[in-house]
C-alpha cells in the first residue's frame, strides 16, 4: 500500500465520519428549527384568531378552510375545559381538490371566548412545504457531503502527491543503485528540511557503502598478495633445508606433514585470491572456448591421477559446445568441475559427462545429497569432509558462472548431478 | 653466471641467494627501488629476478629502464601479484619469464636454466646431463646417441629431474610441476610413483649413467656420479 493513499485513506475516513457526525447533527438541529417554526406560525394563527373574535363574537361560528391553512371552532363545557391540554397532532387530510392526502400539523387549544365559554380551537397547517423543505435539505446536505470528500481526497493526493515527490524521486535514486558500482549522482533539491536530511542520509550511507565494499574486495586480495611472500619463503626455506643429506626417514616423514599443511595453506591463499580476483572482473579477453575438447584434454589427466580409484568415466559428446569466455577461467570451471567429481565420487564409482549445445552435465555416482543451497559456498563442507579440500572449489564455480551469467546448478537423483547452462 | 635478485623481503632474499649461490651462480643481491636501478645501470647480468612490489618504485619501471638502455640481460619477474594483467605486462615490457610467488626452488632454478641455455646457446637448447642428452624444444632425449622414447610425462618428469639434479625433490611438487593444479586434493600419489617407476627402469634399461633414486617416502633425487 502506498503512503499517499494510506494517508489519503484515513484522513478521508476521519473526515467522514466527522462531516457525518456534523452533517446529522446540522440536519436534526434544521429539523428541529423548521418544525419548531411551524408551530410558532400556528401559535401566533391562534393568537391572531383569538384576538379577532374576542372583539368579533361573530367569528366563533365560523370555519375557515383554504387548500393549506384552515381552523375550527368547537365549543367546550366548563367541566372539559379544567382538564383540557393542549395538543399537537399530525394528520394526514383529504383535499378532495387535488384528489391526494397531505400531511397536516395540527393545534389543538383552548379559549375563553368574550360570552363567557370556552371553544376549542383547532388550527390546521399543511405541513408539504415543510417537508419539501426537509427532503431538499437532506438532498443538499448529501450532494454537499459527497462533493466535499471528494475534493478533500483528491485534493489531499495532490497535496501530498507534490509533498512526497522529492521521496519517490529518493526511492528510484536508492533502487538505480548497484551494489559495488560508484554511487550516481543525487539530483533531488526540495524546500522540506527532513527530505532534504533523508536525501543526505541516503547519499552519504550509499557512498560509505560503495567504500566499505571496495576495500573488502581490496582486503582479500590485498591479504592473500601480502601472504604470497611469506608463503615463498617458508616454501623455499623448506625446499633448502630437505637437502641435508643427514636428514633422517622419521625427520622427512615429519617434514612432509609440514609441506602437506603448508601445501594447503598455498592452495587456499590461491583460490581465495583467484575468487576475489573473479569477483573484482579481473579476467578479459574473452575467446571462443570448445568444451568438448576442454573436457577430453582434461579428463586425461584426472583419469591419470584417479587411476587408484577405478573410476568408470563416460563422456557423451551429443553436440559441439563453444563458449565465448576467458581461457584461463574455463580451465579452471571445468577441470574445478571435473576434480570435485573426481574426488567425491567412491571407490569404483561412475562419472558421466554430458555435452550439449549449450549444456554441460557432470554427474558422479553417490550415496547422500548435498545441501543444494548451500554446496555453493564458500568453506562449505559436507559431512564426508575430504582431509586437504579447501572448500573453495565449488564457490569458485560460482563465481565464474555469476561472471558470465552462466546459470549453474545441483540435483540429486541416486548420483550427484552438476548442469551448467551457457546461454 | 652472475645474477643479480631483486626482492625486498629479507627472508626470501637469503634463501633464494643461499640456493643460487649453493647452485654455482655468482649472485648478488639488493632490495630496493633505487639500488636495484644502480646496480643494472653499471654492471650487466645474465639473468635478473625481479619483484615488481618494491617499497619505493615499480619493478616494472627497472624493466623499462633495461629495455632503454639496450641491455639484454634476462629478466625473471618474481611478483606475488599472480594477475594476468601483470603477467601480459611484464613480458610486454621485455621480462623472459613470470614466477608467482610462492614457488619452490627446483622450479626456479629450472626457469633460470632455460632462460641462460637460450641465451647461450645459438639454437641448441638441449641439456646434456652426463649420458643422456635432452632437448626440451624437440622433446626428445638421448642416452648413448640413442633416442629414448617417452611419454609426455616421463618426459616432463626427466625435464624437471634434469633441471634439478642431485636434488630431493618432494613428491606433490613433482606432481605439480607435471599435472599443474589438478593435483590439488588427490591424497594418493599413486600415479606419480608408477610414472617415476617406468622412467626409472627406461633410464636404466638404456643404460643411462644418472639414476632416479627415492628419498624414503619423501621424494625423489637424480643422481649423477659426480656428485654421489
Amino acid at each position: 500500500m502506498k503512503l499517499i493513499h494510506y494517508t489519503t485513506g484515513k484522513l478521508t475516513l476521519l473526515l467522514f465520519l466527522l462531516i457525518s457526525t456534523w452533517g446529522i447533527l446540522f440536519f436534526f438541529a434544521m429539523h428541529h428549527e423548521i418544525m419548531d417554526e411551524t408551530d410558532d406560525m400556528l401559535r401566533s394563527y391562534r393568537d391572531i384568531f383569538i384576538k379577532k373574535a374576542l372583539k368579533d363574537s361573530t367569528l366563533l361560528n365560523t370555519t375557515y378552510e383554504t387548500t393549506f391553512d384552515r381552523y375550527a371552532i368547537h365549543p367546550v363545557n366548563n367541566e372539559e375545559a379544567r382538564h383540557y391540554k393542549e395538543k399537537w397532532l399530525n394528520e394526514d387530510m383529504y383535499f378532495p381538490e387535488g384528489n391526494e392526502h397531505i400531511p397536516v400539523r395540527v393545534y389543538k387549544s383552548i379559549f375563553l371566548a368574550s360570552d363567557g365559554c370556552y371553544y376549542e380551537l383547532e388550527v390546521k397547517m399543511s405541513t408539504l412545504e415543510r417537508d419539501d423543505m426537509i427532503e431538499t435539505l437532506i438532498i443538499y446536505l448529501t450532494a454537499l457531503f459527497i462533493l466535499l470528500l471528494v475534493c478533500i481526497y483528491v485534493g489531499n493526493l495532490i497535496i501530498l502527491k507534490n509533498s512526497f515527490s522529492p521521496l519517490k524521486k529518493l526511492l528510484l535514486w536508492l533502487n538505480s543503485i548497484i551494489p559495488g558500482k560508484p554511487v550516481p549522482p543525487l539530483n533531488n533539491d526540495t524546500k522540506i528540511i527532513e527530505f532534504k536530511q533523508l536525501n543526505d542520509a541516503a547519499y552519504n550511507m550509499s557512498q560509505l557503502n560503495f567504500k566499505v565494499y571496495e576495500q573488502q574486495k581490496q582486503f582479500t586480495e590485498n591479504a592473500a598478495h601480502e601472504l604470497q611472500t611469506p608463503l615463498a619463503t617458508a616454501l623455499n626455506k623448506l625446499d633448502q633445508y630437505v637437502q641435508n643429506e643427514q636428514l633422517t626417514e622419521k625427520q622427512l616423514t615429519e617434514i612432509d606433514l609440514i609441506y602437506r599443511s603448508l601445501n594447503n595453506v598455498i592452495r587456499l591463499n590461491k583460490s581465495l585470491l583467484l575468487i576475489s580476483r573473479i569477483e573484482n572482473k579481473q579476467f578479459h579477453e574473452n575467446i571462443n572456448i570448445n568444451i568438448n575438447s576442454s573436457v577430453y584434454k582434461m579428463t586425461a589427466d584426472f583419469t591419470e591421477i584417479y587411476e587408484y580409484k577405478n573410476l568408470e568415466l563416460i563422456i557423451e559428446s551429443k553436440d559441439e559446445c563453444n563458449v565465448l569466455m576467458n581461457e584461463i577461467l574455463s580451465e579452471i570451471l571445468i577441470s574445478n568441475l571435473l576434480k570435485n567429481a573426481f574426488i567425491h565420487s567412491e571407490n569404483n564409482g561412475k562419472i558421466t559427462v554430458i555435452i550439449e549445445k549449450s549444456n554441460l552435465i557432470i554427474k558422479n555416482t553417490g550415496e547422500n545429497a548435498l545441501d543444494e543451497e548451500k554446496i555453493f559456498d564458500r568453506f562449505y563442507m559436507s559431512s564426508n569432509k575430504k582431509e586437504n579440500s579447501t572448500g573453495l572449489g565449488l564457490s569458485i564455480i560460482r563465481s565464474i558462472c555469476n561472471l558470465y551469467k552462466f546459470h549453474i546448478y545441483y540435483q540429486f537423483r541416486q548420483e550427484h548431478i552438476f548442469t551448467i547452462k551457457f546461454k | 653466471m652472475k645474477i643479480l635478485v631483486i626482492e625486498d623481503e629479507k627472508n626470501l632474499r637469503e634463501t633464494i641467494v643461499d640456493f643460487l649461490t649453493g647452485e654455482k651462480y655468482v649472485v648478488e643481491s639488493v632490495f630496493d627501488y633505487n639500488s636495484a636501478l644502480e646496480k643494472v645501470c653499471v654492471y650487466d647480468y645474465d639473468c635478473i629476478l625481479l619483484d615488481i612490489m618494491l617499497p619505493d618504485g615499480n619493478g616494472l619501471s627497472i624493466l623499462q629502464e633495461l629495455k632503454k638502455m639496450h641491455k639484454k640481460d634476462s629478466v625473471i619477474i618474481i611478483s606475488a601479484k599472480d594477475s594476468i594483467d601483470d603477467k601480459v605486462l611484464g613480458l610486454d615490457l621485455g621480462a623472459d619469464d613470470y614466477l608467482a610467488k610462492p614457488f619452490h626452488l627446483a622450479e626456479l632454478n629450472a626457469r633460470i636454466k632455460s632462460i641462460i641455455r637460450r641465451k647461450q646457446s645459438d639454437g641448441d637448447t638441449s641439456i646434456t646431463l652426463e649420458n643422456i642428452n635432452f632437448d626440451q624444444d624437440k622433446r626428445k632425449v638421448f642416452v648413448y646417441d640413442k633416442e629414448l622414447v617417452l611419454n609426455r610425462k616421463e618426459f616432463d618428469i626427466l625435464y624437471y629431474f634434469i633441471t634439478n639434479p642431485n636434488r630431493v625433490i618432494y613428491k606433490t611438487t613433482l606432481a605439480e610441476s607435471v599435472w599443474g593444479d589438478n593435483i590439488d586434493q588427490s591424497d594418493n600419489l599413486d600415479f606419480i610413483y608408477s610414472q617415476v617407476k617406468n622412467l626409472r627402469r627406461k633410464l636404466k634399461e638404456a643404460g643411462a649413467i644418472p639414476t632416479i633414486k627415492a628419498v624414503y617416502g619423501f621424494g625423489y633425487k637424480l643422481c649423477t656420479n659426480n656428485d654421489e
